[in-house]
């Protein structure tokens, strides 16, 4: 087996509310997520990823913080919530002016030791770009509140309502022997 | 030779002081680690130490820095931690929540050049208060032209790791 290879690669053909990867095995270390993606979102340049494992809406609790440049002046934050949202993809804002169409953002989700079952939370930590005249790049942990293995990966839009044709999303596991 | 290698792998089943790769191969282009640690200092977070080939000096660290809103950029040299920092869980962060840090050491074999590496630290965290959370990058350099061929991993000051820390050391080749 090769230390690094794809699990399962979604290109949109259409616009699309949500993207899954289900059934992940455990036979690797680590995940990677590698996007190139675009939300649809009406009125605004950027819209949040929303993350979902293994279906939990929310039961055991996510939390996440970013630390962000914005044009000019970087900022931080973040919530404990019921989401895992990440901050900075790409939007389409087709009010007040709209993004290029053949422009997309980029994410590079990394999720370590995913097949753990009992002694880690699942943890993430990921890199969420675009540069237009709203430019965000951003820095971010998450974590979900609980122990069992990562076995699904559900993919949204905080404001959505789709993903945009043209996004892609490859799923990758990097072994560890 | 296939582009991406396992070097060696540790995963803890109690806690440690540290972690070591040692007898590192120069047969690589580039490193590649991953860490997944948990400490047990009674904190939020603490400093993720990286010394190579057993060298308390020279290093140097720029960061990108935040646990408020505030971002920040700090400097330190190697007068001020003898080795390259990232940043790590520790006890009083949401329990069984572990940090995530990677790093790349390109060229880490040449002789003819200093080693940089760049280091990316997330401590994730159930709260939003100031400094209960942490995001760092991290510039590092170690001002020697020697190869890297040892690579030892700690907690800062007397901290262990707890059980379950992971780290990966990977070796990577180009064409």
């Amino acid at each position: 087996m090769a230390v690094i290879e794809a699990i399962a690669s979604t290109y949109l053909e259409a616009d699309a509310t949500s993207v899954t990867f289900s059934a992940i095995p455990d036979s690797y270390a680590h995940l990677q997520l590698r996007c190139n993606l675009k939300s649809e979102r009406y009125n605004s340049f950027v819209d949040g990823l929303r993350v979902q494992f293994n279906s939990d809406t929310g039961a055991a609790g996510y939390g996440y913080h970013w630390m962000a440049g914005k044009v000019t002046t970087p900022a931080a934050w973040g919530l404990e919530d019921t989401y895992l949202n990440l901050q900075g993809m790409l939007a389409a804002r087709t009010s007040g002016g709209v993004t290029d169409a053949a422009n997309f953002g980029v994410a590079v989700i990394d999720i370590l030791d995913y097949a753990d079952d009992g002694g880690k939370n699942t943890t993430v930590m990921a890199t969420l770009g675009s540069s237009l005249d709203w430019a965000d790049v951003n820095l971010q942990s998450g974590y979900w509140d609980d122990t069992d293995a990562v076995t699904s990966i559900t993919l949204e839009q905080v404001n959505g309502p789709n993903f945009m044709r043209g996004s892609e999303f490859t799923l990758y596991g990097i072994a560890s022997s | 030779m296939a582009c991406w290698n396992v070097i060696d792998e540790t995963t803890l089943t109690g806690a440690a002081a540290s972690i070591s790769f040692t007898s590192i191969s120069s047969s690589y282009d580039h490193l590649y680690l991953t860490v997944s640690a948990r400490d047990t200092k009674s904190a939020y977070y603490n400093y993720l130490e990286f010394r190579f080939n057993g060298d308390s000096t020279p290093y140097s660290n720029t960061y990108l820095n935040a646990s408020t809103a505030t971002v920040t950029s700090t400097r330190d040299t190697s007068s001020g931690t003898g080795d390259v920092i990232g940043m790590m869980a520790s006890d009083d962060a949401l329990a069984d929540t572990f940090s995530t840090t990677t790093m790349w050491i390109p060229n880490y074999s040449n002789t003819s050049n200093f080693k940089q590496c760049l280091i990316q630290s997330v401590v994730p965290n159930d709260s939003n208060t100031n400094n209960e959370w942490y995001l760092r990058l991290t510039a590092g350099l170690f001002a020697r032209q020697d190869a890297i061929d040892q690579i030892r991993v700690k907690p800062y000051s007397s901290p262990q790791f707890q059980e379950y820390t992971s780290i990966v050391l990977y070796g990577i080749n180009g064409a």
